[in-house]
């Protein structure tokens, strides 16, 4: 009984918060060389998300109907030109920012949390419980998420919970998907046997013995994620479902300047630009993650 | 095998009635249909009838018993802002979307999977960097984005091609591409991969050793190997397709489902909403299942559960 213990004991991680985790997994991602493009450039949105008010240099709503339809680089108060309404693009993309991390942010984390739940219980507990549940998540995870989201806002009107309703509830089957793979890889190792000998309950053995195992894996999944719900969230205020007309968000600054493209091109290239360049910069450093932490899901994901 | 299919087919049935179920009690417990229908001087008396005219003065079990059966006979109700069933805008529309994605699908095979094969084979050649940038930059543009833009330049600035609707081949042109453009770059990303993993395995070696012809050692035995998991990518993709295609409907006016779906969102239109939703549900439904079974069929590992 004492051998079986002391090989749990000795196979078990390190708690997630110790510092001596903390310090070997930092040290295995600073192997790596860092991809810094990437990263400044999720830093400055990660920057214009935080502090959109000190750092735009007007108000995003604010409607100057002296300065309307500046074009960039021509009046160097408006540095990105304006709109229609005279309103500074400089400021509603800076705005805008805030807008796409607070949503995206918002609804991967829910997707994340619930959708790790859920492949912690369906690998661990297996048979008819996994079967059902990766049934539901098969289904959730190749809906289309646009689909859901006009139905969620068909019922329950526009919003910006709703917006973040629609991708939490088509993307935490991904989620569920790869989390439940890597259980099924521990969940026989000796160290969770032994745990269950030892009586400790099925709660436990996932929260202490199997979720630490897991965590490498939903670090990367999160991170390549983000671009495509960035991506996801500005299709939906695109087609206007869920945002207030004239709210600063980047897929609606596209849609308001589609109807002026000949006369102010402007309007409608450096939103979508601003997108493009934000969703490659978390496609690198997602891939980078992956390919740094754990090289193995490459195939996988 | 038969097994299989038969559990697919009843699991797939299951699944539209329950998506059928969610969207018709989310339409009819949410919104009062009379609340739009009916203007302020109309009497108690007045919504009453309508209400009884409507059916909506019946217990929801069985509106929703009457809504099934009436949608299986293909008839979803008329519709209030066009005035027609909504069965007939539906087969209206559906074709146009079909064309759309099928054009698209086709783009993404035809380009995707050469330019993944001929990124891997000529690997680190100016070639492959052009096709990784390709592919970087399809995976992070947005499609409405995309479609925009070439809008500007080929249709606006240049004016080569045609802007908005249906007509003549070249109205396919950047709609389609608009589409499949995230697709494409999937595609090349997943070929290479794949490709260039079967291209290090130990047989290609031992086919090299033995002095095969390298364009066969490419086209036929690396090749083969490698479009197993390029076809499960085309399979999952097509979800995409339908996906992409509201967007990419709206940007270039095409008159097909997306757009339909969208405007009866905007105007509470509940027949045409729900005849479009579920008919976009069904579809999916159905490509899943047919991924699935073909998916069992070339990989019999799949067949047990």
């Amino acid at each position: 009984m004492a051998a079986i213990f002391n090989d749990a004991e000795s196979e078990t991680q390190p708690s997630v918060l110790s510092l001596k985790y903390a310090t070997t997994r930092a040290k295995r991602i600073l192997a790596a060389r860092l991809p810094w493009a990437p990263i400044i450039i999720m830093a400055v949105v990660v920057i214009c998300a935080i502090f959109a008010p000190l750092l735009a240099p007007h108000d995003p709503a604010d409607i100057e109907l002296s300065v309307r339809k500046l074009a960039p680089f021509d009046n160097w108060s408006y540095p990105l030109g304006t709109d229609r309404l005279g309103r500074d693009m400089l400021s509603r993309m800076i705005y805008g920012a805030r807008t796409s991390a607070f949503i995206s942010l918002v609804a991967l984390g829910a997707g994340a949390v619930f959708g790790t739940a859920v492949g912690l219980v369906s690998g661990y507990a297996g048979k008819w419980t996994d079967t059902i549940l990766m049934r539901i998540t098969d289904a959730a995870m190749g809906f289309p998420t646009i689909l859901a989201a006009m139905i969620i806002v068909t019922i329950m009107g526009a919003g910006i919970t709703n917006i973040i309703l629609a991708i939490a509830v088509t993307v935490w089957a991904r989620f569920a998907r790869m989390i439940r793979g890597e259980v099924l890889q521990v969940r026989n190792r000796d160290f969770v046997l032994a745990a269950r000998i030892t009586g400790v309950s099925p709660i436990m053995i996932i929260w202490r013995h199997i979720f630490p195992n897991v965590i490498n894996t939903l670090l990367i999944i999160l991170t390549l994620l983000v671009g495509q719900t960035i991506l996801l969230e500005a299709s939906l205020s695109f087609l206007g479902l869920g945002l207030a007309p004239g709210a600063a968000a980047w897929g609606l600054m596209v849609a308001e300047g589609r109807d002026f493209l000949i006369s102010m091109w402007w309007l409608s290239l450096l939103p979508g630009l601003v997108i493009t360049m934000v969703v490659m910069a978390f496609n690198f450093f997602g891939d980078w993650l992956r390919d740094s932490l754990d090289p193995k899901l490459r195939r996988s994901i | 095998m038969t097994r299989f299919i038969l559990i697919r087919i009843v699991q797939a049935a299951f699944t539209l009635l329950a998506l059928s179920a969610g969207v018709f009690f989310a339409v009819n417990l949410t919104g009062d249909v009379v609340s739009f229908l009916s203007s302020p001087q109309d009497t108690p008396e007045t919504l009453a009838l309508m209400r009884e005219s409507l059916g909506l003065d019946r217990p929801i079990w069985v509106q929703y018993w009457i809504f099934v059966s009436n949608a299986v006979q293909g008839d979803f109700g008329q519709s209030w802002t066009w005035g027609r069933p909504a069965t007939e805008l539906l087969l209206e529309r559906l074709p146009n979307t079909l064309k759309l994605a099928a054009t698209g699908f086709v783009l993404t095979l035809i380009i995707g999977i050469p330019l993944g094969i001929l990124s891997a084979v000529y690997r680190d050649s100016p070639f492959d960097k052009i096709a990784k940038f390709v592919s970087v930059l399809g995976m992070a543009a947005p499609q409405f984005w995309v479609g925009i833009m070439l809008l500007l330049f080929f249709g606006a600035y240049l004016n080569w091609l045609p802007t908005f609707g249906m007509g003549g081949p070249t109205h396919y042109i950047m709609p389609s591409f608009s589409l499949s453009l995230f697709l494409i770059a999937g595609m090349v990303r997943l070929t290479r991969s794949s490709m260039m993993e079967v291209l290090d395995s130990e047989y290609i070696k031992f086919a090299r050793v033995k002095g095969t012809r390298e364009h066969l050692i490419i086209w036929k035995h690396a090749l083969r190997n490698a479009i197993i998991p390029v076809m499960t990518f085309a399979g999952i993709s097509l979800g995409g397709l339908l996906n992409g295609s509201i967007v990419v409907e709206i940007v270039f006016a095409w008159p097909g489902l997306g757009r339909l779906m969208l405007t009866s969102v905007t105007q509470r239109d509940y027949a045409v909403l729900e005849a479009t939703v579920l008919t976009a549900g069904a579809m999916y439904i159905l490509m899943a299942m047919i991924v699935d079974i073909l998916y069992a069929y070339v990989d019999p590992r799949m067949r047990e559960e």
